[in-house]
């Protein structure tokens, strides 16, 4: 009797240990996306994640086509809360794990993106006083409101946004992440506008230092500019903007940095961090090719061997039903072991687009990684770690285009100059001829890449400054691939006259 | 007595048109297959179609000896996924574990559904067979005949398409329902032995 009682109370604790790891689910009542019900189809929304059900942590996983964001959330008392950047598409959601729970909550409303009307966040001490200040427009400014202390530590929170308004952010409200999570949108091209007497870096001293300022006017109230790579902050007393209209002054503000200084709408579609639905042609890389070796030729005959001698030696033995489970374990055996053969690494090709703006310190990236066929494992990035990077699938083909914010390249060669449609003075076309032929600084394989960027830009009144990018050491984070840099590239977007 | 014993090499004989069928197809220089992920895929759906061409049960008498066919139709697959899972060395070996569910079941409805018909008599066995080629291959050809010919893709039926399940969709939850009432059928059909008879 006594031997019975081990077991027993053995596969008790089990079934509590499993019981307590199955029962942690989404609390789907209180979690939602903290946005006005609006979020921008493409691009990451942030979502409030409330989990339930006992346990001391649990990861939430932001899941998209092709993407894994995990979160490590710390529960107390058996719940907690997390922030998550969800994907605002189809076939995304949240999920734990252990327990896996998985949840695809109703899309928001898009915002789409547009040279009218820019997608902001507005963080205020009293969000119901910025709103009466900043409302909302049809067609012309789509907002979301916060209170301060609710600043977003993680860029990739914002990553649907084309701007950031910050009223009276004084008194320390901001913490140091928040700066960073500011910088960091800045650096990917986004526009921060700080209505008082904030600056960027006082309490965060890792952050690149922003540019210059320049001294702007918006419906006659002086706005301070200060470049951040492909960014921008802004800022304005707060003072004067309670004296003019502040929907006016802080519209004209982000409009000017979304046209790139332009006093006209330019022309193609405005920039948004939503996968472009014509990505650079980059060719998928032909998968590693491998041979038979020792270890393929021993588990084929172990196989073979298994398969012949038990059911003959079964039968021998006068036992001929167990001929076939006998054989379907020999078989197990074997594909046990061949799954520990060393696989070659699947290969993966990239190509870098680096954007920076006149102050050369301050850049970020947008990588396009296509793999070889037959990839189908997630791109999983954790958000709690150093990884700054934000995955999305690449339309058309097995393949990621990534961000990343606050990086620091480097040029490798003589830039060349874009305006009006012409680069260095020749039509671009004639230009993308030439960087084929190998006559510029630029590298023939780069052809491909500048090719897709001037298609899209060089037509619409833009002015930037190409240049061949310096590839940076191998990357660890991509340890489990064999991947090549095909062509970098890098865009210092300049302002068109009128600034 | 000879049909039981040539039933307990069918692993064998599964494992070796797996093994000759790796080793051949990349030398056909027509398929253009490289010993790759590429052959891994190529492997996943012979895989599929091996039950439907090779598997033969042979009746058993009583209810309880009728699962054997159902423990050598296990037999057969585990034998043909360490063939697979041998050629991983070349990579694929995410795609040949996510397709493990999902070929399950398709076997699991093929091997039913022989395994049912041949309780019955051998016409029936070949009947079954003939069911499950239907059930396999249609769909695909519909689909190809619906692009020719109406320009309208079938692909919303690969969720209840097992001959689908290589290329990872779905886990054809529905092919392993029909499988299990198939095996359920053989077992229920199954004459009574001689001793229980008399």
């Amino acid at each position: 009797m006594k031997s019975c009682v081990l077991p027993v109370s053995w596969i008790l604790a089990l079934c509590l240990l499993c019981t307590a790891l199955a029962g942690q689910s989404i609390d789907r009542e209180r979690s939602r996306f903290v946005t006005q019900e609006q979020g921008r189809a493409g691009c990451f929304a942030p979502f409030e994640v409330h989990v339930t059900g006992g346990g001391d942590s649990v990861e939430v996983i932001s899941f998209a086509p092709g993407i894994e964001l995990v979160h490590a959330l710390a529960l107390d008392g058996g719940s907690g809360r997390a922030l998550v950047p969800v994907f605002v598409g189809a076939n995304a959601g949240i999920r734990l794990r252990p327990g896996g729970d998985a949840w695809q909550p109703a899309l928001p409303r898009s915002v789409a993106p547009s040279y009218q009307q820019p997608y902001t966040a507005v963080f205020a001490p009293d969000p119901v006083g910025a709103r009466a200040a900043l409302p909302p427009t049809p067609g012309q400014l789509a907002c979301d409101y916060f209170e301060t202390r609710e600043f977003f530590a993680d860029w990739r929170l914002f990553d649907g946004y084309d701007a950031i308004v910050i009223f009276n952010p004084g008194a320390g409200a901001l913490a140091p992440g928040a700066q960073r999570a500011m910088a960091e949108f800045c650096s990917l091209g986004g526009c921060c506008l700080v209505a008082g007497t904030f600056q960027l870096g006082e309490r965060a001293q890792d952050i690149p230092a922003p540019g210059e300022p320049q001294m702007l006017y918006f419906a006659g109230v002086p706005v301070q500019r200060f470049g951040y790579g492909a960014g921008a902050i802004f800022r304005v007393e707060y003072n004067l903007l309670r004296e003019a209209s502040a929907r006016e002054v802080i519209r004209a503000a982000l409009l000017h940095h979304l046209r790139f200084g332009a006093a006209g709408v330019p022309g193609g579609q405005p920039a948004s961090r939503a996968a472009p639905a014509l990505p650079p042609p980059l060719a998928a890389p032909q998968p590693a090719e491998a041979a038979p070796g020792i270890a393929f030729a021993g588990l084929a005959s172990a196989l073979l061997l298994a398969l012949l001698l038990i059911p003959a030696v079964l039968r021998r033995l006068k036992r001929p039903a167990l001929a076939a489970p006998g054989a379907m374990l020999g078989a197990a055996c074997v594909l046990g072991l061949a799954l520990l053969q060393q696989a070659p690494q699947p290969r993966a090709q990239c190509a870098v687009i680096e954007f920076a703006g006149p102050e050369a310190h301050v850049a970020s990236t947008r990588t396009f990684l296509v793999a070889e066929p037959g990839v189908s494992a997630p791109l999983s990035i954790m958000l709690d770690g150093t990884d700054l990077r934000l995955a999305r699938q690449l339309p058309g083909s097995t393949g990621w285009i990534v961000d990343e914010p606050l990086t620091r390249p480097q040029a490798a060669g003589t830039a060349a100059v874009m305006e009006g449609g012409m680069v260095n003075g020749l039509v671009y076309r004639d230009f993308l001829l030439r960087v084929h032929d190998g006559e510029t600084s630029f590298a023939p394989a780069d052809a491909r890449l500048l090719a897709w960027w001037l298609e899209s830009n060089a037509m619409r009144g833009r002015l930037a400054m190409l240049e061949p990018g310096k590839p940076g050491p191998r990357d660890s984070r991509y340890s489990g691939w064999d991947l090549t840099e095909a062509s970098r590239v890098r865009v210092l977007n300049l302002r068109v006259d009128g600034d | 007595m000879r049909a039981h014993t040539a039933q307990a090499y069918q692993p064998f004989l599964f494992a070796l048109v797996m093994l000759a069928c790796g080793l051949l197809l990349p030398h056909i220089d027509t398929l253009n297959l490289r010993l790759d992920s590429g052959l891994v895929r190529a492997l996943l759906y012979i895989e599929l179609a091996l039950p439907v061409l090779l598997f033969v049960p042979v009746a058993q008498r009583g209810r309880a000896q009728a699962l054997q066919a159902l423990s050598l139709a296990a037999a057969c697959w585990a034998a043909s996924a360490a063939v697979i899972a041998a050629f991983t060395f070349a990579g694929g070996r995410e795609q040949f574990l996510q397709t493990r569910p999902s070929s399950a079941m398709s076997w699991l409805l093929v091997c039913g559904l022989i395994s049912w018909g041949a309780q019955l008599s051998a016409t029936w066995r070949e009947r079954m067979r003939l069911l499950a080629l239907v059930l396999l291959a249609l769909p695909p050809l519909w689909h190809y005949f619906g692009l020719e010919y109406s320009g309208k893709s079938l692909l919303a039926l690969r969720e209840y398409t097992p001959v689908w399940a290589a290329t990872g969709g779905g886990f054809s939850w529905l092919a392993g329902g029909i499988g299990c009432a198939a095996f359920a059928g053989a077992m229920f059909t199954a004459r009574p032995p001689r001793a229980e008879a008399a």
